[in-house]
């Protein structure tokens, strides 16, 4: 009996890309070992938007909605859990590799004594056994773990990493609401929340940066890095010499002498890729990098290169990134 | 003036600068296997020394489970302003996994009456982020992840917790408290090199323990090989090849431009361009939901 | 003339000469006990070494002395301005009474007699002449201190010594004039300034029992002025009459881009040294702690460093002064007092050791060196700036300050054709010649190009050289500058065993840093190397004829002028200044011109002192201050010798004016461009 099951994670009333992953990878193990696939949402209010799991292979979708689970409060969802899994004995509990599900699959795995995988890139069975592989030593090496206590398996996957498979619809799903459990003892209590300031954004912890260089021309045209910046929910960064002109200030420069950031997506805008500035941010999981040079070194770093000048560029692009939302709002 | 101690996990991260290729596969190269001070429980020892300056802790005490070869890491923690640094004696060579190190530590801590633990939430090298957890049930302790600040009054601990996208949670717990520091929160604590040579001239206070009654909990997890790695390197290591310079150079000059891909650089009209980088971003699922 | 002469206290009675006996042993008690109670706060510094230049042989003896008199009586640094020359005047003005004085002193208690003759005519003349220039120095001292500028730039504390003084002089001359009216003499001539007063003596008192009363009043009040000016002379800013010489004389005399070296590592890992950096002033050399004695606050220093001039905290000046506050505070203060809190860590940080507060000042202080003492403190706090840690953090793990995995260091050789590959030492195989590519020539895509023009230039000449590769570590340049002495003999002691492996005796470099410190630094830790900068090396090349400059490759009908920055590690520190001169000037189609502030004036570009790793927020200072120096010589071309200088000036031209046209070249690729490509038969592809 191969079930899998796959703890989602939604924000702000839309799932994040990484359960869309996590199912879509869990449909294509379950397939060839002929197993169920079974999505776990915890919520408040969450009951309207589980559907659409249906699309990326969920066979049966447990739902718990309830105010109680309106934030992320350890125990209750410990507890709420872990009763799920006495009840479907699964073989293997796939999490996001996020702060949440870090936290709650260590929870589970030291309750329950089941093995963990954390921060997982890629996971298969192996024969009868769950296969993961998982960076070590900071990336420099990958090691390839087996699971041979034959026990219930916790996996986290890091997400951006394996890609959403295509979509699917299962019309077979099923829509199971269950309810909340609560823990025998409470050691934390969950006191508060602080949203982040979008105008005090931390470098270091945003996912998305764009960046002003030189190549912008004028100090006015930084709007245009600011407008992107807002619209693909990140932060702003500079070079060095952005800075030191006064277009921006001294907590946004990245580089040799400002900041190292490691963001999902990085947006150099009119930068040239002076040594001092790509040591700041040459770790970025995805660079895309828009120069009127077409011999500029940030083109060696970039996965997507534009040769063009960015103060022209980037209205069109912030543009069409309002349509893309007017549009799919209109669909909806 | 408060009595309570604070207790900080401390061992050996091992940081390889290359990869060496052995018969079977990429190894470790020995050569550039470093023992250094875990960044993680860098930034552990660092919270409790503000503690402890703030008067909210009494002590900071580091404690390793190890053989000898990890009093060179105690004595880091001695020179960045531990006020005692202890050692758990264990075999070299025992590989204790995560569940053995935290059973060990819980044993230890809760003998010399340990309320507050301080850790890592995960080391860099194995990075399984299993310990703090394991440890926080061995002691029945609250268990507090990824925090970023601590606050002690009254025996209680208020924490926040750096969750993405910037936001915070805020959570509160009473002692025994286990709390898993995040690596990133604290960056200015350095160590000068002399100032650590001088620690090492103290010994380190050493607690036996009699591996017969220890029975390890059994390894779950079996490690079949390794891998160069592959996840967010730009510039990949160069392999250090046993050879002569003028192969390394050969090996250096076959890899560097010729092998990396050459990025095809885009241009033409604006529109289009605009078009392909939002279809590459949401190819990616870098752009945000619509709906946000 | 024979009978030329005088008697010494010929007017004053027996009585009253053993009063002036009792006043002047007393005047020397308390002028002997002050500089003793001042020497004992000095002597709280450390002893050891003796003298912080290492061993005294007959050579740096010699050179000492030599030092020691050129800057105490020609006082060549203080002739650059109207009141340095007024301070050169009352000194000599005073030097010279002082020994007349005592030359009296030695006529009236001595069988010896000296004054007499030719040497009395002289003597007289000199005193006259010199005792007018001193009045005329404390004149204009006078005028300047009660000017507009005056007002605002004084330094306290110098009127009471130096308005004594000038009493001394007038009354002194009065005494003179009195004298020669009472005693009449033949030789007047000999005594112009005398002769005058005398005259007016004469006229003002004629009475002949009155000149008598009165000479003896006027005597005795100079006698009273100028021993109360020997003892008042340790308690007041004039102290440094006696204290700068002193420090000039046992002054470190290394040159200013070696810095101390406080232990070695060896002894601390033994446990024989226990003290890693200096906490307070008395870990500190005592001849740093006279240094703050010697400091007269001219404001030379802080006249002379770039970082206050754009704006810094840092003042070489006050830092010196707060230190000699702190002297006085006393033998308690100076072993507690945390050195942190009297050089603040903002202050200490914007130093960019380019040394120039070192080569302004007069009396041989080193401003430089105690912030580099205080980095030293401050580090072993354990908390610091997040750049600073992640360079030292880079240096330790990677070697380099950037982080750059150490095998790439030969990345850039990758795309060089055949024939211009570096040769890349093998283990154990010795070398006669190294390039040392340095960590911004191997890393960064800038420097790389630098690089690849010096072996291209190597090659052509047919120079038969190897570069370490992958196996080439940071000299610790860095780690010594950020205060982190520990992690700098790491390097140091791993490098030079390198070094032994290879038989390396003999290195070019292009990056004035290396140079230093390899070539001087490194010697105190036994390595004996020969490093020479590439500027002297292609020099070399081409005076030997092996590099040939090609006319043929100026396509400008006009000359191109070619501005020269001095980088403060190759001219100031390391006195090379003519070399990258000679080479740029012997380049076809170009013409040089100097900026204002050049050669051992030049202005640092604002990264030295590993300030190019971190940012305190002062921004395009001191590079873009010395962009608008070259820019104003309307050079088309500014070119260095220095990867920090590049980089620092490539960035101050990026943020000026878009319109400027000023490119930014190393020496080694302007040379490049203008000299014969090497031609292998049958290759083709460049």
């Amino acid at each position: 009996m191969s079930n899998i099951i796959v703890l989602t994670e939604h924000r702000d009333g839309a799932f994040e890309e990484v359960s869309f992953e996590l199912l879509s990878e869990a449909r294509r193990m379950a397939r060839t070992k002929d197993g169920n696939v079974m999505a776990v949402v915890l919520g408040n209010g969450i009951s309207n938007m589980v559907d659409e799991l249906a699309g990326y292979g969920a066979d049966r979708i447990f739902v718990a909605d309830d105010a109680r689970l309106a934030h992320y409060d350890p125990q209750i969802w410990q507890a709420t859990l872990s009763a799920l899994c006495q009840q479907e004995a699964p073989s293997l509990i796939l999490l996001p590799a996020t702060t949440t599900g870090e936290d709650l699959a260590a929870r589970l795995a030291v309750t329950k004594n089941w093995p963990l995988y954390s921060r997982s890139t890629k996971i298969k069975f192996h024969r009868d056994q769950i296969q993961v592989v998982r960076p070590v030593y900071a990336g420099k090496l990958q090691e390839t773990i087996t699971s041979i206590s034959g026990l219930t398996c916790l996996v986290t996957m890091i997400p951006g990493v394996i890609g959403v498979k295509p979509a699917e619809s299962n019309t077979n799903a099923t829509l199971v609401p269950i309810d909340v459990v609560l823990p025998i003892e409470k050691r934390i209590e969950v006191t508060g929340f602080v949203p982040a300031d979008p105008h005090n954004l931390k470098l270091t912890e945003v996912d998305v940066i764009v960046a002003a260089g030189r190549g912008l021309g004028q100090a006015e045209n930084v709007s245009l890095v600011k407008e992107l910046a807002g619209l693909l929910g990140g932060a702003v960064g500079a070079t060095r010499v952005v800075v030191d002109l006064g277009w921006l200030d001294r907590k946004t420069q990245i580089g040799q002498t400002g900041t190292t950031v490691k963001p999902r997506l990085y947006v150099a805008c009119g930068i040239s890729g002076a040594t001092q500035h790509t040591i700041g941010m040459k770790d970025s999981s995805v660079i895309v990098a828009i120069n009127t040079d077409p011999a500029a070194a940030i083109f060696n770093l970039a996965d997507l290169s534009l040769n063009c000048d960015a103060v022209q560029l980037l209205p069109v692009l912030i543009d069409q990134c309002r349509m893309r939302g007017k549009t799919t709002d209109d669909r909806s | 003036m408060t009595d309570l101690d604070a207790y900080v996990c401390f061992k050996p991260a091992v940081q390889l600068r290359s990869v060496a290729h052995a018969g079977n596969g990429p190894v470790p190269d020995p050569d550039s296997k470093r023992f250094l001070v875990d960044p993680g429980n860098a930034s552990a020892l660092e919270s409790a020394l503000v503690l402890r300056e703030r008067g909210e802790v009494r002590h900071v005490i580091s404690i390793s489970i190890g053989p000898e070869a990890f009093d060179n890491t105690l004595a880091w923690c001695r020179a960045a302003g531990a006020d005692k640094v202890l050692r758990v004696d264990v075999p070299a060579g025992l590989n204790l996994d995560a569940r053995a190190t935290a059973t060990l530590l819980a044993d230890t801590i809760f003998a010399l009456g340990g309320k507050l633990v301080l850790t890592a939430q995960r080391s860099i090298d194995e990075s399984n982020g299993l310990v703090a957890a394991a440890l926080a049930s061995n002691l029945k302790a609250a268990y507090l992840s990824n925090v970023v600040d601590i606050q002690i009054l009254n025996d209680e601990v208020k924490v926040s917790r750096k969750i993405e996208r910037g936001h915070r949670q805020l959570w509160s717990a009473g002692l025994p408290a286990v709390v898993a520091v995040d690596p990133g929160s604290q960056t200015s604590l350095y160590i000068p090199v002399a100032n650590l040579a001088l620690a090492k001239q103290a010994s380190v206070e050493t607690l036996a323990t009699s591996t017969e009654d220890f029975a390890p909990p059994p390894n779950l997890m079996e490690q079949i090989k390794l891998a160069p790695g592959r996840i967010r390197t730009r510039r990949s290591a160069v392999p250090a090849t046993v050879g002569t310079a003028a192969e390394r150079l050969q090996a250096v000059m076959g890899t560097t431009s010729k092998e990396t891909d050459k990025k095809l650089v885009l241009s033409g009209d604006t529109d289009d361009l605009a078009r392909h980088t939002l279809a590459f971003l949401e190819d990616k699922g870098l752009l945000p939901n619509p709906r946000e | 003339m024979d009978s030329a002469g005088r008697e010494i206290l010929g007017n004053i009675p027996a009585a009253h000469q053993v009063y002036f006996f009792i006043i002047t042993w007393l005047s020397l008690a308390v002028f002997s006990a002050g500089i003793l109670v001042r020497a004992r706060l000095w002597f709280q510094g450390r002893t050891s070494p003796f003298l912080p230049t290492g061993q005294i042989t007959a050579h740096t003896f010699v050179e000492h002395l030599r030092v020691f008199i050129i800057q105490t009586f020609v006082q060549p640094r203080l002739h650059t301005s109207t009141t340095g020359l007024a301070h050169v005047a009352i000194f000599w003005g005073f030097f010279v009474l002082f020994v007349g004085t005592n030359l009296v002193f030695l006529d009236h208690a001595t069988p010896l007699s000296l004054l007499s003759g030719f040497f009395y005519l002289l003597f007289s003349l000199s005193l006259d002449l010199f005792g007018i220039l001193m009045i005329v120095g404390l004149w204009i001292a006078a005028h300047r201190r009660f000017s507009d500028r005056g007002k605002v730039d004084y330094v306290p504390g110098y009127g009471p010594g130096l308005t004594l003084l000038a009493f001394i002089g007038v009354t002194g001359f009065l005494l003179e004039g009195s004298r020669m009216s009472l005693l009449g003499s033949q030789w007047f001539d000999f005594s112009p300034v005398g002769a005058v007063f005398a005259t007016g003596f004469d006229y003002i008192i004629p009475d002949e029992a009155e000149k008598v009363s009165w000479h003896r009043r006027i005597w005795w009040l100079h006698v009273l002025l100028t021993f109360s000016f020997i003892a008042y002379l340790p308690f007041g800013r004039l102290l440094h009459a006696v204290t700068a010489p002193m420090h000039i004389l046992a002054a470190n005399r290394k040159p200013s881009g070696v810095l101390s070296t406080p232990y070695h590592l060896e002894d601390i890992e033994s446990g024989s040294v226990t003290r890693a950096a200096p906490r307070v002033a008395a870990d500190l050399h005592w001849t740093q702690l006279l240094s703050f004695d010697a400091c007269t606050e001219c404001g030379r220093c802080d006249d002379a460093c770039p970082s206050l001039a754009v704006g810094s905290p840092l003042s070489p000046k006050n830092t010196v002064s707060e230190l000699r506050q702190l002297l006085h505070q006393g033998k308690s203060f100076i072993q507690n007092r945390p050195l942190e809190e009297i050089v603040t860590s903002e202050a200490a940080w914007s130093c960019t050791t380019c040394g120039a507060c070192t080569h302004a000042c007069p009396v041989s202080i080193r401003p430089m060196d105690l912030l580099v003492e205080s980095r030293r403190a401050i580090l072993t706090s354990n908390r610091i700036e997040p750049g600073i840690k992640k360079t030292l953090n880079n240096l330790q793990e990677t070697g380099n300050p950037f982080g750059f995995d150490p095998q790439s260091r030969l990345a850039w050789a990758a795309d060089l054709p055949v024939d211009i590959q570096p040769t890349v030492l093998d283990p154990g195989i010795q070398c006669e010649l190294l390039l040392w590519v340095g960590c911004w020539g191997s890393f960064d895509e800038r420097g790389q190009k630098v690089t690849r023009a010096l072996v291209t230039l190597l090659a052509r000449a047919g120079v038969d050289y190897a570069v370490l590769g992958p196996e080439e570590r940071c000299t610790g340049d860095s780690a010594r500058r950020l205060g982190e002495e520990g992690l700098f003999q790491q390097m140091v002691i791993s490098n030079i065993e390198r070094f032994n492996q290879h038989g390396i005796r003999k290195i070019i470099t292009a990056c004035p840093h290396c140079l230093n410190s390899l070539g001087t630094e490194y010697r105190e830790f036994g390595a004996d190397l020969e490093v020479m900068h590439h500027s002297e090396f292609i020099s070399t090349l081409f005076n030997e004829g092996s590099l040939q400059t090609d006319s043929s490759k100026t396509a400008e009908t006009h000359e191109r002028k070619i501005t020269f920055h001095d980088p403060c590690y190759l001219g100031r520190h390391n006195g090379i200044f003519d070399a990258p001169r000679q080479v740029l000037s012997s380049l076809p189609g170009s013409s040089m011109v100097e900026m204002e502030a050049s050669r051992e004036k030049s202005r640092c570009c604002g990264a030295g002192g590993s300030n190019a790793w971190f940012d305190l927020g002062h921004g395009r200072g001191m590079n873009a201050t010395r962009y608008q120096q070259a820019a104003a010589t309307r050079a088309e071309v500014i070119a260095t010798g220095c990867p920090f200088c590049l980089s620092m000036m490539e960035e101050a031209a990026s943020g000026a004016d878009e319109t400027s046209t000023i490119t930014v070249k190393d020496l080694a690729e302007l040379v490049e461009e203008r000299t014969h490509p090497f031609v292998v038969p049958g290759d083709n592809n460049r």
